[in-house]
């Protein structure tokens, strides 16, 4: 191939970081208000700049240094507040305390910041003027819908993997091809609990409640449009894409007896294919409960042994589609009733125990959260046709980082897709990088 | 470790549980609240060897397999359910049945909506039991 070329683009947006600025301001150090600085001014507006918290905040006449009552006021402020500042530290004492000293220096050396409650915020503009529109690579990838705004801990943004399409052209056999994997949602209802305009719970945060009572908390709808696949020109036999359009109505549902959290997902679609041919019409439910002590949907907590740790994921769903026009898909025509499940099981070999012992060195540290593998079992039967969709696949992985962020994969895929009815039996090897 | 080993273990831990209980009906310490907690995210902590858990951990880094917002929805549900539990090892419930807040409400509430860390979990507890009527020492 003489000629390649290929535009590539992502849609997410992107955060720009603000330079840190003086955030002293010259003002009032201006003491003959003259609108100038002079030398001796400038002086004493950099010493305090140098030095915020004790000689900006007591050095009252501005001489760039603390006379006698000045450092009275100092000692008596650090009298009074003595008692507040050792609550503030009442947690490290406690964890330090009677610890060697050769310990101590080498976790304080490498232990995290410290952080401080973050109360979520009501957006700018009000509770109507949250983020509304997503653009993103897949329905996993819209995080629940949840935006830096409100949600306090992490930005899902800057993790989202967000919309992509790749344009080729090849100039010796004069072909064209197109993908686009991407989803563009618009939230029309969201009442998530992670949002200060949250509606559900009482403005008293000690109300009583009972959490084995199971009850709603959150829900959303929101229109999405999905496109996933390749378009060739000239037409190629194996060229698959779906474009898909419909709403999601979910609701999460907290406490009960068994289970912590559950969502309940409807989302009534429409499907064709990038050239408009194919027509499919359907609805699909699922089900995803959160147990972390059955180990279901994650965990809370230390791993289940230092040797090997697990978790394990479900989803029950109900497919039900009319195909109209199979267009690049391998349906056929007439109705489709589909029900089944998702599981996966997750292992980690060697999990990390530091956290929860953070003074005790990890038998394996070479090996600590470098290994996983990953079982997951899809079944579906289809009712009326009495189609039975087996697909399952296994992956053993090695994280190349330790911070898993980039990693080498065997894969194995067996049965068939119950989207595509294709039969697979693939081994895939691999390099997988995450940003 | 051999047998007199593990009795010994045994009988230190037995120790050390029935004098924190001893501060039950009303009080309880800001130590015996960390050790608490350490004990609901790892059942293998031994209160007798210090605490082991640095107080800085993100929380996010307690929920495994789960997003942070999805992992404090989890979390405030599944403390709660626990707090009013008998816990043998304990002798007591682990929580003794205050109810920890999901909003915060400064100064006498931090959610669990709004923690970041371990360290705000435990002051999230102190307010709580403070709030339920016990004396934090």
């Amino acid at each position: 191939m003489r000629t390649f070329v290929a535009v590539a683009f992502t849609l997410t947006s992107f955060i720009n970081t603000a330079q840190a600025g003086e955030t002293l301001s010259a003002a009032i150090y201006d003491r003959n208000k003259d609108g100038v600085l002079d030398e001796a001014e400038a002086l004493v507006w950099r010493l305090h700049a140098q030095d915020p918290k004790v000689l900006a905040k007591y050095d009252a006449n501005f001489n760039g240094r603390l006379d006698l009552d000045e450092a009275e006021k100092l000692r008596a402020d650090n009298a009074r507040t003595f008692s507040e500042r050792s609550q503030s530290v009442a947690n490290d004492v406690l964890f330090f305390k009677n610890r060697k000293v050769a310990d101590i220096d080498k976790v304080a050396a490498s232990r995290p910041p410290p952080a401080t409650p973050t109360e979520a915020k009501i957006p700018l503009g009000g509770c109507g003027n949250d983020q509304r529109l997503f653009v993103r690579r897949d329905r996993l990838d819209t995080y629940q819908f949840r935006d830096s705004t409100f949600v306090t801990g992490f930005v899902p943004r800057t993790k989202a993997k967000g919309a992509s399409a790749s344009f080729t052209h090849d100039d010796i056999a004069q072909t064209d091809s197109l993908t686009v994997n991407g989803r563009v949602s618009y939230v029309i209802v969201k009442n998530d609990p992670m949002s200060p305009c949250f509606e559900g719970i009482s403005s008293d945060p000690y109300a009583k409640r009972d959490f084995n009572t199971p009850s709603l908390f959150g829900s959303t709808v929101a229109l999405w449009t999905d496109a996933q696949g390749t378009v060739n020109s000239p037409r190629t036999k194996n060229e698959k894409s779906a474009l898909k359009s419909g709403f999601d109505a979910q609701v999460s549902i907290a406490g009960g007896p068994l289970f912590d959290l559950q969502y309940l997902i409807a989302s009534p679609y429409a499907q064709t294919d990038f050239r408009g041919d194919a027509r499919v019409y359907g609805m699909t439910a699922a089900w995803e409960p959160i147990a972390p002590n059955l180990r279901l949907g994650g965990t809370l907590g230390a791993p289940a042994s230092s040797y090997l740790d697990w978790f394990w994921q479900f989803r029950a769903e109900a497919d039900v589609k009319r195909v109209d026009a199979v267009g690049a898909t391998a349906l056929m025509r007439g109705d489709y009733v589909w029900g089944g499940a998702m599981a996966r099981l997750h292992l980690t070999p060697f999990p990390d125990r530091s956290i929860y012992d953070a003074f005790s060195p990890s038998p394996f540290p070479d090996l600590v959260n470098r290994l996983y593998a990953d079982l997951t079992v899809n079944y579906h039967r289809e009712f009326d046709r009495g189609i039975d969709a087996l697909l399952w696949a296994a992956e053993v992985g090695f994280n190349i980082t330790p911070d898993g962020g980039a990693s080498i994969s065997v894969r194995y895929t067996d049965g068939k897709d119950k989207d595509t009815l294709i039969k697979q039996r693939q081994y895939l090897v691999a390099l997988n990088y995450k940003f | 470790m051999g047998k007199k080993a593990k009795k010994k273990a045994a009988k230190r831990r037995q120790g050390v549980v029935a004098a924190f209980t001893a501060t039950g009906g009303g009080s309880i310490s800001r130590d015996e609240i960390y050790h608490r907690l350490e004990w609901y995210f790892d059942h293998s902590h031994d209160p007798g060897r210090g605490h082991t858990i640095d107080p800085n951990t993100p929380i996010d880094s307690l929920f495994q397999g789960m997003d942070p917002a999805t992992g404090r929805e989890v979390l405030w549900v599944n403390i709660n359910k626990i707090s009013p539990t008998y816990i043998p090892a304990w002798r007591s419930a682990l929580f003794h049945g205050v109810q920890f807040p999901w909003i915060s409400q400064p100064p006498i509430a931090i959610g669990i909506r709004d923690i970041q860390s371990l360290g705000n979990l435990i002051n999230s507890a102190v307010l709580t039991y403070r709030h339920f009527g016990w004396n934090v020492t």
